[in-house]
């Protein structure tokens, strides 16, 4: 029996031997070639990139507003940075077998030996820099740190690893090192194995405070932005995790142009080759904007923002109607790079000048009367009235409730334009110049919300106008789906009267206002361009929109007004009017005060903490709140807007943001007729500038000047 | 017995027995000269591999032997010492009659089991100093003498459970009855637990087939085999849910994952089992060469555990699948040998020594290719008489000359075997 088990098991053993002989010849022989395939991806290669250099973005003129420099940064090899002694004594050992440390000095004092020489190291850097050496090692603690919190995060993970990749990585003791520095480093360092000076480049923007919100950021990509990269699967031109490429403004949108294509180096140990692709250099991009022109307009916004009753924000653009180019998007006020380094924090609480935010296409503000163009357009294009339809302006839009839906005029001064103006009723190009709330409400309830909101779409409100920054807002145009999604509700009666005279939930950018001017002018909405590569062709960004032409006679009255607003006696622009200086040409245009609720600057919160203790705290919004305390955090209870900008006055009126939007043409423009010459399409708003006409028209005929003037005249 | 003559071939070819106390038997011989080449074998890849040199050795002392480390690459030579060490110690268990280590079984076998509490309670109980206990990869395995000395007493826990074993089974009414399989259980299940909380995955899995192995050729009743079987499959998925680790888990389910197409699996927790295969691949028939070959001439290292766990890989690498087939024939040789040794034994303790070292060899020569083709989960089973190790080594050795001993014990020939005849 014993034999017979020993027989069985011999033949359970071959059996065995045959099942691994075959899944040997199945490994090595039949499916080797799939193994083989997968040899690129095992690393028998070291593969590294060189980083290109990014391209430069100029205005529209060809200055560089932002390009890369050289600048280096100073690596040392992390194991002499943790000072680890297992890798000193090896280093030691190293030297000494190699010469540099004479082979007999024993272990223990070569290992002294090369502490002093990093201690020297060490020396040098830090006078170089300009810093303490007690500094120099602060940073050098908090690589230790970082690496170390890295690792113990991996090994809770996985305990079997023992080392990880950045224990063998060369980390940047000092940053952005200017060239000249970084030469006389490589020569008085350049001996010493642990220290290298990597050579790299820092972004430089020049004098362009007044552009920092259009040029955007550079930050390190995240998950989204590798998610949406266009270049995604070209390996050297793609975003890699550990990259920096732009987080916003055109730096973002431009990224796939500005960022060229990575450099590669292959060695290849199994060949001992070398492989080199060099790096190919980001293209530069052009602004449609003019530097000089947008520099000049914040000083004009700045200096309305001043003598404002309520200094906030304020925000002008200007498109070139021919070409869509935007030639200035100001936003008022900006920051500069240190300020946003330093004082982020204050940028970010500062709520009244906000000055983090692009006012020019990122906030969207009642539109205010400009809207009344709008409004007159689509309803002499759909027939609702002709442009000989006269309507009597009565003061209150409802006899039986004065109080309520009043002409602004009535507010002023108890009179109705069929008092002061025309008698006979008002036309609607006699609507425009005077502004009249009562015939717009009037059209507004002819048109009805859905016409209405369609001819806002026409003119390109309620979605973005083209330039392709993520900032872009798109404002609203309060159509049935959107009040359904955000308001849970279906248009009023009301409603639409308010939506006429550019109040209630519609709201639009300055950027888009200027579109309408533009679109006015021209005849056809069509998005603006921003940014143009090398060659001229506009970068555009993703879902482009297309042209919408509009019909010559909805537009032609319009005009009309628009030239009556500014150019005529009574108008309610007559700051607008362009001085004698450029005598070829006239400003049109369109006012607007758009009523508004003022900022909430902080709000009265009562938190409930976790042991039912109560308390009232005031903080600008419940995130902040929060963060002031640790783990576990108190319940907000309650909250009630605390102060307000402008102040609450009792009875008082609503404070209202000050608009005006506006083009330029030849004083020789037929009436009515699409502008000759150059033609600018002007926005401007102020915010709680109250008066459009006053306070914000005169910005735009600055503007207008700055544009028109005999090129002698003006820088 | 028809089978009979067929296991009886090998030695009828290779000449009458003899005995004494040098002098090999032909069946000394024919297990002399597999192990003789796996060794050299094993000493050459891992050589191979030594590619860092003197200068990537994590040389933390300056040991006597850095001149030669210098030229041989440090692993080369310790395997070499570890290799000359082994022998000595085989020779020393040559020395006295099996039957006299036989005695000692029990002693043996609770010495280990005491160095694996020790273990364990470094874990639990108190903190020993790490100069005696380290703590390497988050396990406790070896004992130590600072720098010096280090053993790795599961390797042990082996031998001394088939010593154990071969005592308590030697009378027949002891495995043939339910209460007779107890002590056998205990004395399997016992160390088990201690090594499952070093934790050594791999040894603790060598334990129970080494009992099953030696129930089954004892002669042990068929429904007690079976049951043993049952008991185990019934306690593997509990073992799997309950006794296991996460690291463990993934390296079983690596096993499963081989064809996943989830290239994150490939590149993390199915690393290892991807770059072995690779390296085989690329070996394909007839292998890269000595010392030739993407995973040996690359700068870093390719393969984990290289010249340990995986150097089955690195040997199909440079060799190709005959290397392989030629590896798996010098095993089937023991294993033929030691079989010879087993029925040509009257005495029942030398029968089931024989076949307790057998097993344990074999077995762990293929568990560890089957870990390395992916077959197995990989638990670091190492290679008998190729990998790097001390403590494997030397057990390996060990249990070799308990095999010799055996052999070198059988009992008198009474008569020659017919058509033998001696010339000169």
């Amino acid at each position: 029996m014993f034999e017979r088990r020993l027989w069985f098991f011999i033949c359970g053993l071959g059996l065995l031997a045959v099942l691994i002989g075959a899944r040997l010849v199945d490994i090595q022989v039949i499916r080797a070639g799939q193994y083989h395939d997968l040899v690129p991806r095992i690393t028998p290669r070291e593969s590294r990139f060189v980083r290109p250099a990014r391209g430069a973005i100029l205005d529209r003129k060809g200055r560089t507003l932002v390009s890369d420099e050289p600048a280096s940064d100073l690596t040392m090899y992390y194991a002499v940075i943790e000072q680890n002694p297992n890798y000193l004594r090896t280093l030691a050992r190293r030297m000494r077998r190699s010469g540099e440390i004479p082979a007999e000095v024993e272990l223990d004092e070569a290992i002294e030996i090369l502490r002093d020489s990093l201690l020297q190291t060490r020396q040098i850097v830090a006078e170089a820099a300009g810093i303490s050496i007690s500094m120099l090692s602060e940073r050098e603690q908090a690589i230790v740190e970082r690496v170390q919190a890295v690792k113990t995060f991996i090994r809770q993970k996985s305990p079997t690893i023992s080392t990880i990749r950045e224990e063998s990585r060369w980390h940047a003791v000092l940053e952005d090192i200017p060239p000249k520095l970084a030469a006389e480093l490589q020569l008085r360092l350049g001996n010493q194995p642990w220290v290298r000076v990597q050579p790299g480049a820092r972004r430089v923007r020049r004098e362009a405070d007044e552009l920092t919100h259009i040029l955007g950021r550079i930050g390190g990509v995240d998950e989204k932005l590798l998610a949406a990269d266009p270049l995604a699967g070209d390996d050297l031109r793609e975003l890699r995790s550990g990259d920096f490429c732009g987080t916003s403004g055109v730096e973002r949108l431009a990224d796939p142009i500005l960022r060229g294509a990575r450099g590669r180096v292959v060695q290849d140990f199994a060949q001992g080759t070398e492989e080199r692709v060099e790096p190919e250099p980001g293209r530069d991009v052009m602004l449609t904007i003019d530097a000089d022109l947008q520099k000049q307009i914040y000083a004009l916004l700045a200096e309305g923002v001043k003598n404002s009753q309520h200094p906030a924000g304020a925000a002008a653009v200007v498109i070139d109607v021919e070409s869509r180019d935007v030639i200035a998007a100001v936003s008022y006020p900006t920051y500069s790079d240190a300020d946003f380094r330093d004082n982020y924090d204050d940028l970010l609480r500062d709520r009244i000048r906000n000055p983090l935010r692009n006012r020019a296409l990122q906030t969207s503000y009642p539109p205010g009367s400009t809207c009344k163009a709008i409004a007159a357009a689509e309803a002499l294009d759909v027939g609702a009235v002709g442009p000989e339809t006269r309507i009597h302006c009565t003061g209150a839009l409802l006899p039986n409730r004065p109080n309520m839906f009043r002409c602004w005029i009535f507010n002023q001064s108890r009179v109705t334009h069929d008092e002061t103006d025309t008698p006979a009723g008002q036309r609607a190009e006699d609507a425009i110049r005077n502004s009249c709330n009562i015939y717009f409400y009037r059209v507004g309830q002819m048109l009805g919300p859905e016409r209405l909101c369609a001819g806002f779409d026409r003119f390109g409100l309620g979605r973005r106008a083209g330039t392709g920054l993520i900032e872009e807002s798109p404002g609203v145009v309060p159509d049935d789906k959107w009040l359904q999604k955000h308001m849970r509700r279906h248009a009023e009666k009301a409603d639409v009267w308010n939506w006429a005279i550019g109040q209630g939930e519609v709201t639009a950018t300055p950027l888009q206002v200027a579109n309408v001017a533009a679109t006015i002018a021209s005849g056809v909405w069509r998005p603006v361009v921003l940014v143009r590569d090398a060659d001229g062709t506009p970068i555009l960004g993703d879902n482009h929109p297309a042209d919408v032409p509009i019909s010559a006679r909805a537009l032609q009255p319009v005009r009309v007004g628009m030239w009556r607003v500014v150019n005529e006696q009574g108008g309610t622009a007559p700051g607008a009017r362009l001085s004698d200086d450029v005598e070829r040409y006239v400003m049109c245009g369109k006012t607007g005060s758009a009523q508004t609720q003022p900022l909430i600057l902080n709000h009265r919160f009562v938190v409930e903490h976790p042991d039912g203790r109560r308390e009232e705290l005031l903080d600008i919004s419940g995130e902040e709140l929060l963060k002031r305390f640790p783990d576990p955090k108190p319940r907000i209870a309650s909250r009630r807007a605390n102060d307000r900008y402008p102040p609450l006055v009792e009875g008082g009126k609503l404070p209202a943001h000050a608009w005006f939007m506006g083009y330029t043409q030849t004083r020789d423009t037929p009436k009515g007729a699409s502008p000759r010459g150059r033609v600018y399409a002007i926005s401007v708003v102020v915010e709680f500038g109250a008066a459009g006409g006053r306070v914000a028209g005169p910005i735009a005929k600055s503007i207008a000047e700055m544009l028109l003037a005999p090129s002698g005249a003006k820088g | 017995m028809a089978t009979r003559g067929m296991v009886r071939e090998p030695s009828a070819m290779l000449g009458p027995a003899r005995h004494g106390l040098f002098e090999f038997t032909g069946l000394g011989w024919g297990l002399a000269l597999p192990v003789f080449l796996l060794s050299l074998l094993g000493l050459f890849c891992i050589h191979a591999t030594d590619r860092l040199g003197a200068a990537g050795a994590s040389g933390e002392t300056e040991w006597i032997f850095a001149e030669w480390a210098a030229v041989l690459g440090p692993a080369t030579v310790r395997q070499l010492a570890f290799i000359l060490t082994g022998v000595g110690l085989m020779i020393v268990t040559l020395l006295p009659s099996y039957t006299r280590i036989g005695k000692h079984a029990y002693l043996f076998y609770g010495l280990v089991m005491a160095a694996l509490v020790a273990l364990i309670i470094d874990r639990y109980v108190w903190d020993v100093p790490d100069w005696l206990i380290p703590v390497r990869r988050n396990t406790r395995r070896w004992l130590t003498l600072g720098s010096y000395f280090s053993i790795q007493p599961s390797e042990f826990m082996k031998l001394g459970l088939i010593l154990a074993l071969a005592r308590y089974l030697r009378y027949r009414d002891s495995y043939r009855t339910w209460a007779g399989l107890v002590p056998p259980f205990l004395f399997t299940v016992a160390p088990m637990l201690l090594i499952l909380k070093q934790p050594d995955l791999g040894t603790l899995l060598m334990l129970l087939p080494v009992l099953f192995c030696m129930l089954f050729v004892a002669g042990a009743r068929k429904r007690h085999l079976v049951t043993v079987i049952l008991a185990g499959a019934a306690l593997l998925p509990a073992f799997y849910a309950w006794g296991m680790s996460d690291y463990q888990r993934d390296r079983i389910r690596v096993v499963f994952m081989q064809s996943s197409p989830d290239e994150r699996w490939h590149m993390d927790k199915g690393y290892q089992l991807r770059q072995a295969k690779i390296a085989l691949a690329l070996g394909g028939l007839t292998g890269e060469g000595y010392g030739r070959g993407l995973f040996l001439e690359a700068n870093t290292q390719l393969l984990p555990e290289e010249n340990n766990d995986f150097i089955f890989a690195i040997i199909g690498h440079q060799f190709g699948l005959i290397g392989c087939l030629v590896l798996i024939s010098l095993y089937a040789v023991i294993v033929i040998c030691g079989v010879e040794i087993a029925t040509k034994t009257n005495d029942p303790f030398g029968r089931l020594l024989a076949v307790g070292v057998i097993v344990m060899i074999v077995l762990q020569a293929l568990l560890n290719v089957c870990e390395n083709i992916g077959m197995a989960p990989i638990t670091g089973i190492t290679l008998p008489f190729v990998s790097a190790g001390g403590s494997s080594v030397w057990a390996n050795f060990i249990a070799l000359g308990l095999l010799v001993n055996v052999a070198q014990r059988r009992p008198m020939m009474m008569m020659r075997k017919p058509f033998e005849h001696r010339d000169g």
